[in-house]
């Protein structure tokens, strides 16, 4: 027996994404930590160029934000037997606590609900504890039809060009 | 606020000049924004920049990216905006939550952001954010976000 879909997409992705390149994963050193059927976990280093808040060097809205997309993608990507990376629909975060400065965040994510036509996720992101998560975010997407996985186990989605980045 | 950043505040708000206060903003540097006076109105541009690609297929800028976009735009505006007579000392306002609906793919192009200050009250600030490309009547995404400003 050859290797799952949910096997090459976890190779292509972790190949892709733990080494450095030139895109957006790459310059926030994304880092993620695993892929399973609908769910993924993924860390953001600390970063001074992330700030977004000069007086207490605590990192902007922005890369939780892209923390949470990629997560959440990543989970949704997975979460049907049709494997490959689903435009998002829309995002929501709520930022409970306050990051701290030159602390890495660690992001977890689930698809909760599939449907025919959404895939709702949700995720957290947190410093040390899972339980105390300084954000909450849900994310939603909308599945693609079909995937294609060539010979050098690419993972590529034939997604109608309409929708976002991830 | 930090010493350093109070005057960069209090320098672009008497010059009315915003790209100063999106100077200081390291993660605004990382995205490579600035802002556009134009016509009376303060808008931002995000040129495009490879690092910003979320989607190397298409390719299209990474939902991350244009969210981080639209909240550094928002911060930047409000900032710009503060009534003074409401909120005598600023500080840099604080994200609480963000909703961004992705209406289309952000194309690896020029973007531009419009902020709209739906509220501002003594603790809190309610701010629309639009993000077009090529027109500004097909929003590429739209937001809606509260920040604390105490």
């Amino acid at each position: 027996m050859g290797k799952s879909s949910l096997d090459n997409f976890r190779e292509f992705f972790l190949q892709r994404m733990n080494s450095p390149s030139d895109n957006h994963f790459g310059c926030l050193r994304l880092q993620c930590r695993f892929i399973e059927a609908g769910r993924a976990g993924m860390d953001l280093p600390y970063n001074a160029q992330l700030i977004g808040n000069p007086a207490s060097g605590v990192m902007a809205g922005g890369p939780m934000t892209a923390l949470m997309d990629t997560c959440c993608a990543v989970a949704a990507a997975t979460a049907t037997d049709v494997i490959g990376f689903c435009p998002t629909l829309d995002l929501r975060m709520d930022h409970m606590g306050l990051a701290e400065a030159g602390k890495m965040l660690r992001a977890e994510a689930e698809a909760y609900r599939v449907t025919r036509s959404i895939i709702f996720t949700r995720g957290i992101i947190y410093h040390d504890d899972p339980e105390r998560p300084i954000a909450r975010g849900l994310v939603n997407f909308t599945p693609i039809t079909h995937t294609i996985i060539d010979t050098q186990s690419r993972v590529r989605n034939e997604a109608p060009p309409e929708g976002s980045a991830t | 606020m930090s010493f350093n950043f109070l005057d960069t505040y209090h320098r672009a708000r008497a010059a009315g000049d915003a790209q100063l206060i999106v100077d200081a903003l390291p993660y605004a540097g990382f995205l490579g924004m600035r802002a556009l006076h134009h016509e009376g109105d303060l808008l931002f541009h995000l040129p495009p920049r490879q690092s910003n690609v979320g989607n190397p297929t298409l390719p299209a800028l990474h939902g991350g990216a244009v969210g981080g976009f639209m909240e550094m735009a928002a911060v930047v505006y409000l900032l710009m905006s503060i009534d003074h007579e409401k909120l005598p000392r600023p500080t840099v306002p604080k994200l609480v939550d963000f909703s961004v609906d992705y209406i289309r793919a952000c194309r690896l192009e020029d973007s531009y952001a419009a902020c709209e200050i739906v509220r501002q009250g003594r603790k809190l600030a309610n701010v629309a954010v639009k993000v077009w490309q090529q027109d500004p009547k097909t929003p590429t995404a739209t937001a809606r976000s509260h920040y604390l400003l105490e």
